[in-house]
């Protein structure tokens, strides 16, 4: 009876003990990610990670929505003083996957709420360094931009799954073709090969942009007036040792793009009939397919609105 | 901790969003729980400054945007007048003339095409004909080629009546005259540019070439539609 009592009594122990061992455990760690929070109020990014980093590894914070939530902030706040950019930054990375893991863990509602702005946040950029990067385009930057963009819309989707992404991705695909419109067009020192993919992939952003939204006005016309452009450049091309076998071989090709030109102008102009750019479009694709009584009606139709003003 | 919801004030960016105004609060840390304070009069003028910075960012990033909302340049260059200046060429290359007409300068005499004569001056002056140098002449008008020395070559589009005459006036020389008219070939032109399928081609007539003593090459009667 006594070694049984005995035994309880180590039993209880034991398990006290443990109580004592694990509150002290979280009572520590709770106390790290308020350390950690301080640190980061005084702008000690860098000295929070430290803290909190190898505390987030061990078991007793794997399940706090709040430690991960911390983490993120420090995360993003060291994102953003160290400018990083590209689409595998790590702390914009490393932000983005412990705000998504502190909102699946819980949270206060107002620390869901701080969460899912800086998740906001934190797609944005990915968003405005999409754009930046389409702003200052170079020849192979395109993967890079796409997968900046797909990160965004990711996250916004995640964020909001009814979200419709589709105009967006329309506008991307259309400012992608008209940069590299915009590159053919520069003198940048290239290959025949080069230009070549540079223009294909210009008529594949259009194509894409009209794809979501075939109504846009703007990718209709810059398709036409790449294709027609592409047409002209081939035209210049040839010179005093081009055959007359490769002249017709050429203007086949010219021809064939003039006439690829022709159906995104109409489209165009039928959204906007009274707009010069696409009559003066007509005007030009018509003269170059040697279609003149077309060219001169829309002639006609030019001088008469100029005769309106 | 600072959380300054600041950084989020005035994004309006490309997602039309529209600027999320927040300005006046901050939010911090108090203990576990973030609230809402009131901004000092620093604070204030510091979160107005913020707001003023990214502002302008935000304009910038739209005006450079703006660049992509612009149209694409239509390039004007006139690709008839460039398609016939290299048909042109090759006509006068590929064709053979009497010999005591193959010294000297080969001239290239346009009628009444200021574009066509400057894209051949453009891209073929420098350029020969066999032995001889290239010369490319513009005149206004029909009238202007009489006073005119000898061309191997006149392009003109009159048609009718002022397209014979120019043929009457060369009857008896080897010069090849090329029209770009519907009567071309009946009023005396030796090649006449046709459009066939959207393209520039041409006719010729061989029976008044040789006539003239000029020996149409093989290259040329092989493209030509009639």
């Amino acid at each position: 009876m006594s070694a049984m009592n005995i035994d309880i009594r180590s039993f209880l122990l034991a398990g006290m003990l443990v109580l004592v061992a694990a509150c002290s455990s979280s009572a520590w760690s709770q106390g790290e990610v308020q350390r950690a929070a301080d640190l980061g109020r005084a702008g000690k990014w860098t000295e929070a990670k430290q803290l909190l980093e190898p505390v987030l590894i061990s078991s007793n914070y794997q399940s706090s929505g709040r430690a991960w939530f911390v983490m993120g902030f420090i995360h993003k706040e060291l994102h953003k003083s160290q400018g990083e950019f590209g689409v595998d930054a790590p702390e914009r990375l490393a932000a983005v996957a412990c705000f998504q893991r502190a909102q699946q863990l819980g949270l206060s509602i107002s620390d869901q709420q701080m969460a899912s702005e800086a998740l906001d946040f934190l797609s944005r950029s990915y968003f405005r360094e999409a754009i930046g990067m389409v702003e200052g385009f170079t020849w192979g930057s395109t993967n890079d931009i796409i997968a900046l963009f797909s990160r965004y819309e990711a996250l916004e989707l995640s964020l909001n799954p009814n979200k419709d992404l589709g105009p967006q991705r329309s506008d991307l695909n259309r400012y992608l073709g008209q940069a590299h419109a915009m590159l053919l067009d520069s003198e940048f020192p290239r290959t025949s090969a080069e230009s070549q993919a540079i223009f294909e992939a210009a008529i594949g952003h259009y194509r894409s942009a009209l794809e979501s939204d075939p109504g846009e006005y703007a990718t209709q016309y810059n398709l036409a007036i790449t294709l027609y452009n592409e047409g002209v450049r081939k035209l210049k091309s040839i010179g005093h040792e081009t055959s007359m076998f490769e002249l017709m071989e050429i203007q086949d090709g010219c021809v064939a793009l003039f006439e690829q030109s022709l159906a995104p102008m109409q489209a165009a102009h039928a959204q906007q009939p009274g707009r010069l750019e696409t009559l003066k479009g007509l005007m030009t694709l018509h003269y170059a397919l040697s279609q003149k009584e077309e060219s001169d009606r829309y002639r006609a139709r030019i001088e008469q609105i100029l005769g309106d003003r | 901790m600072h959380f300054e919801r600041s950084e989020y004030v005035p994004i309006h960016d490309a997602t039309s969003r529209g600027t999320q105004t927040r300005s006046g609060t901050v939010l911090r840390d108090d203990g576990l729980r973030l609230r809402a304070m009131k901004l000092s009069k620093t604070m204030r003028i510091g979160a107005l400054f913020i707001a003023c910075i990214c502002c302008a960012s935000s304009a910038m990033n739209l005006h450079a945007q703006g660049q992509f909302a612009q149209s694409s340049a239509l390039d004007e260059s006139d690709t008839r007048s460039i398609t016939k200046a290299n048909f042109l060429f090759h006509f006068a290359a590929s064709n053979e003339w009497p010999a005591e007409f193959m010294e000297g300068p080969f001239r290239l005499a346009i009628i009444g095409n200021p574009s066509l004569h400057a894209i051949l001056a453009d891209k073929y002056a420098m350029k020969s004909i066999g032995s001889q140098s290239l010369e490319i002449i513009a005149f206004d008008d029909a009238e202007s080629l009489e006073k005119a020395p000898f061309s191997h070559v006149i392009y003109s589009e009159e048609s009718g009546e002022t397209l014979q005459r120019i043929s009457e006036s060369i009857q008896d020389q080897p010069v090849l005259l090329i029209s770009d008219a519907a009567d071309g070939l009946q009023n005396g032109a030796l090649i006449n540019f046709v459009a066939v399928n959207n393209r520039i081609r041409y006719e010729i007539n061989s029976e008044e070439a040789s006539k003239r003593d000029l020996l149409i090459g093989n290259r040329i009667l092989s493209w030509a539609v009639k």
